[in-house]
């Protein structure tokens, strides 16, 4: 066993495929910041709003007005970096920092994929993605070699089976299965998308697609990492994805996942790539040594790091079991754990301040603190709900109200359910604490939802 | 490699059956004509903005004539006409105001016509100076239904007094006939984009999408009932936005016998829109009730649209409770009015939580992604 695993260490395959995903990634992250850029979300999301929701611990993470602008243009310019691998270190840790430091400026953004992007730009920064057809190859031609330890493509391939892998699991729950619900709610509106349009307004549609997506996720991983499935699996991803991207608006994400499942494939095949792109860039072809690249400070830590870093996308999505309650109502320990399209929640936060001293009471107008987005994310998410109330209990006693109790009344419908109150009314989020621990002050879910 | 096969060949197999499976299990197929959302637009254009409009319109250019009359001959008879005819256009702007879509939303008409409270000072400038510009946006504070009201009611204690001040020539009649013709311009430009092409555009965009015609106009709708009737006509005066209740920020203040028939007029409005009813009588097309059982009898979620009707029916319930003039109500009995809001707070959160999650609506201006 145990010499099995050190000789899996040893070896080694061609370093095409980590270059090819190399491309792929800087190529998808810049186009992803242009487009961001160009939508004119850097102004909408991070520098017109008053108030940002921080994560818990990193409330010091915020925009910098005007300044923001150039986070994203390190970002970008990392991209390129990552791109064409020059100084590929360095490209590939600042656009890890900077790209992270833009998720944690306001939570109100939180994308399962921006998280799968912070994971796979931090793998990134560790593995040789540089050592093969790359301006540090050019450069350098010390680090130039044509293999890389097997490991390094098996890691990206393992994070990439994570997400599908749990992502599946999460559907594993008898609304998803038993109710086909959020589907339900989301398909019958689209009529107007080909073929399948017309089919939306039938219930066993729903089902279908909820017990077939829960499949897909589930095996996916496998299908492609066994040779004779592969391509079957690389067209189920491309329709799987392709569907999503006409039904839903999640920008970037379907293809950055289509693109990224190419590392499944063979080196001969990534290879072509390479050729092919050379040939259209002309690019004059630069002969790689037949070495193999090794960490320069040691297997052991690099094995040791890894083995921490996979252990906890292990366990991180299985932390909900830390707490008591239903998870998607209470979303304690709902995000990193990639629970993708599971939940439709919508729901209201209204907002009184009372003044303590004389009684005197205020109701809220969010609109005149929060963006819409803003607002909609709160009114459903609890940890935001106590972040905004703090928030409120500062404007107010600025405002002159010495002694500010806030209380919220709030409804939340899930999965189709009648709305029901969200936060119990009657308590003080002044006096409630935002940490990690359970929220007692959120109302029991009236109904059961079953599965992991 | 065998195995890879019959994982294969049994990852499908389960996939197949469950697909079959399902299928058989669902025999009875609610609803499978599918539901029209083209004829929704199409009812809603044709039968209740259109001919709001145009009944809006109307009501503006007797408005107009009325205030040429008053004019000319300052006398009691003349300006209860012109009152008369305000009061009609006011009632009548009811009809159309939550339909701020298209060129009523370029143009803001909205905000241009019933921006209360109405700036006095700004206005008693303009009389006294005789230079206005109502184009400027600056100045919507000061134009439109509440600033004929300060006009026609407000700007003296009686009414001998108010016709004393649109003696001929005067500065407060050449203002009264601008904000006048203002209203009908800017409602004119809009019927015409609505008859002159608008109107196709409008129902042909019948997907469902967030720039689709029915995501845009419910959230317009949306808007409009909770900033313009539930916050703007009952909470901010009712005092539930302040510390003290402020019964001088209602609508048709000055006049102090409208308050509740404007606000009555837009609770129907809201009963007509979402009902698919027609402008006027019990004529009934496809509306926001239809779709909302279509989609629920699809997903089998528990049936919500009688449930909104009856509480729109419960705050029109409570709406005709309080007296004419809402500012007195104010007054003498702010609890009723703190119950209306209550009641329209029901209202909302049927409607913007339960209503827009079944409808599968997306909160307006969110376009950036998700997940």
């Amino acid at each position: 066993m145990r010499s099995s695993f050190r000789s899996y260490l040893q070896s080694e395959t061609s370093a095409a495929p980590i270059a090819v995903f190399r491309i792929i990634f800087g190529t998808m992250m810049l186009a992803g910041m242009i487009r961001f850029w160009a939508l004119g979300w850097i102004d909408k999301l991070y520098i017109r709003p008053d108030f940002f929701f921080s994560y818990y611990g990193f409330d010091f993470i915020k925009p910098i007005g005007e300044y923001t602008y150039a986070i994203f243009a390190i970002c970008a310019l990392s991209a390129i970096g990552i791109l064409v691998g020059y100084r590929y270190r360095t490209s590939a840790t600042l656009f890890f920092l900077s790209f992270t430091c833009i998720e944690l400026m306001d939570k109100t953004t939180y994308l399962n994929h921006y998280y799968f992007i912070s994971l796979v730009a931090f793998l990134m920064i560790f593995l040789p993605a540089n050592v093969y057809f790359s301006m540090d190859a050019r450069r350098r031609p010390q680090i130039n070699a044509q293999r890389v330890p097997k490991w390094t493509i098996d890691s990206i391939k393992l994070m990439l089976a994570i997400v599908y892998f749990y992502a599946g699991l999460a559907k594993l729950n008898s609304d998803w299965l038993l109710r086909a619900m959020p589907l339900s709610i989301w398909l019958p509106t689209q009529d107007q998308i080909p073929i399948f349009g017309a089919l939306f307004k039938y219930k066993w549609m729903h089902y279908a697609l909820s017990w077939g997506g829960a499949i897909y996720d589930l095996s996916i991983p496998f299908l492609l990492a066994l040779q004779r499935t592969r391509w079957l699996a690389f067209l189920l991803v491309v329709f799987f994805h392709g569907l999503t991207a006409t039904l839903f608006p999640i920008g970037m994400f379907p293809y950055i996942m289509i693109l990224s499942t190419l590392i499944y494939f063979s080196p001969a095949f990534h290879e072509k790539i390479i050729v092919r792109l050379s040939n259209w860039l002309r690019i004059k072809s630069l002969s790689a040594p037949e070495s193999c690249w090794r960490p320069t400070f040691g297997q052991t830590w690099y094995t040791l790091g890894l083995a921490v870093f996979f252990s906890l996308q292990i366990l991180l999505p299985f932390r909900h079991y830390l707490y008591p309650g239903e998870l998607f109502w209470n979303e304690e320990g709902f995000r990193f754990s990639w629970r993708v399209m599971l939940i439709e929640k919508a729901g209201i936060a209204t907002f009184k301040v009372v003044d303590g001293s004389s009684g005197v009471q205020y109701t809220v107008d969010n609109s005149q603190y929060l963006t819409v987005f803003q607002e909609k994310q709160m009114a459903t998410q609890a940890d935001f709900i106590v972040e905004y109330a703090h928030y409120l209990c500062d404007v107010y006693q600025a405002k002159g109200v010495t002694d500010p109790q806030v209380f919220v009344d709030s409804y939340v419908a899930l999965n189709g359910r009648k709305s029901t109150r969200f936060v119990q009314h009657d308590v003080d989020l002044c006096t409630v604490d935002y940490n990690l621990k359970h929220r007692s002050w959120v109302t029991k879910f009236n109904d059961e939802i079953k599965g992991l | 490699m065998n195995k890879a096969y019959l994982i294969l060949l049994l990852s499908l197999s389960v996939l197949l059956t469950m697909l079959t499976g399902c299928a058989d299990d669902q025999v009875s197929e609610p609803d499978t004509d599918g539901f029209d959302r083209t004829a929704m637009l199409g009812n809603w254009a044709d039968n209740l903005i259109m001919p709001g409009y145009v009944d809006y319109v109307d009501a503006l250019k007797d408005l107009v004539r009325e205030a040429e009359t008053f004019i000319a001959d300052a006398q009691t008879e003349n300006l209860a006409g012109v009152r008369e005819a305000w009061r009609k256009a006011y009632n009548n702007w009811q009809n159309v105001s939550m339909f701020e879509i298209g060129k009523a939303e370029t143009i803001g008409l909205r905000d241009y016509t019933n921006t209360y409270p109405t700036n006095t000072i700004e206005i008693d400038e303009f009389i006294s100076t005789g230079s206005f510009n109502l184009q400027l946006p600056s100045t919507r504070m000061a134009q439109g239904f509440p600033a004929i009201d300060y006009l026609l009611y407000g700007i003296e204690d009686d009414d001998l007094s108010i016709i004393q001040r649109f003696d001929n020539g005067s500065n407060e009649g050449k203002l009264l006939i601008a904000y006048c013709e203002r209203l009908l311009d800017i409602s004119s430009e809009v019927l015409n984009d609505w008859e002159s092409g608008y109107r196709d555009a409008f129902v042909q965009n019948d997907g469902s999408d967030g720039n689709s015609s029915v995501n845009k106009l419910m959230n317009d709708f949306m808007f409009y009932f909770e900033r313009s009737l539930r916050a703007g006509k009952v909470g901010i005066p009712a005092g539930v936005f302040s510390s003290t209740a402020l019964p001088d920020k209602v609508e048709g203040f000055y006049s102090k016998e409208y308050s509740r028939q404007l606000l009555l007029t837009a609770l129907d409005r809201v009963v007509r829109f979402y009902n698919g009813l027609h402008h006027k009588g019990d004529t009934s097309g496809p509306g926001v009730d239809d779709y909302l059982n279509f989609l629920q009898s699809i997903s089998g979620a528990e049936q919500l649209s009688s449930e909104i009707n009856h509480q729109i029916a419960l705050a029109i319930e409570q709406a005709e409770k309080l007296s004419e003039d809402l500012t007195s109500q104010i007054v003498s009995d702010n609890v009723a009015m703190l119950k209306l809001y209550d009641e329209l707070q029901k209202c909302v959160v049927l409607m913007k939580v339960d209503m827009f999650q079944a409808m599968n609506i997306k909160v307006d201006f969110v376009d950036a992604d998700g997940d």
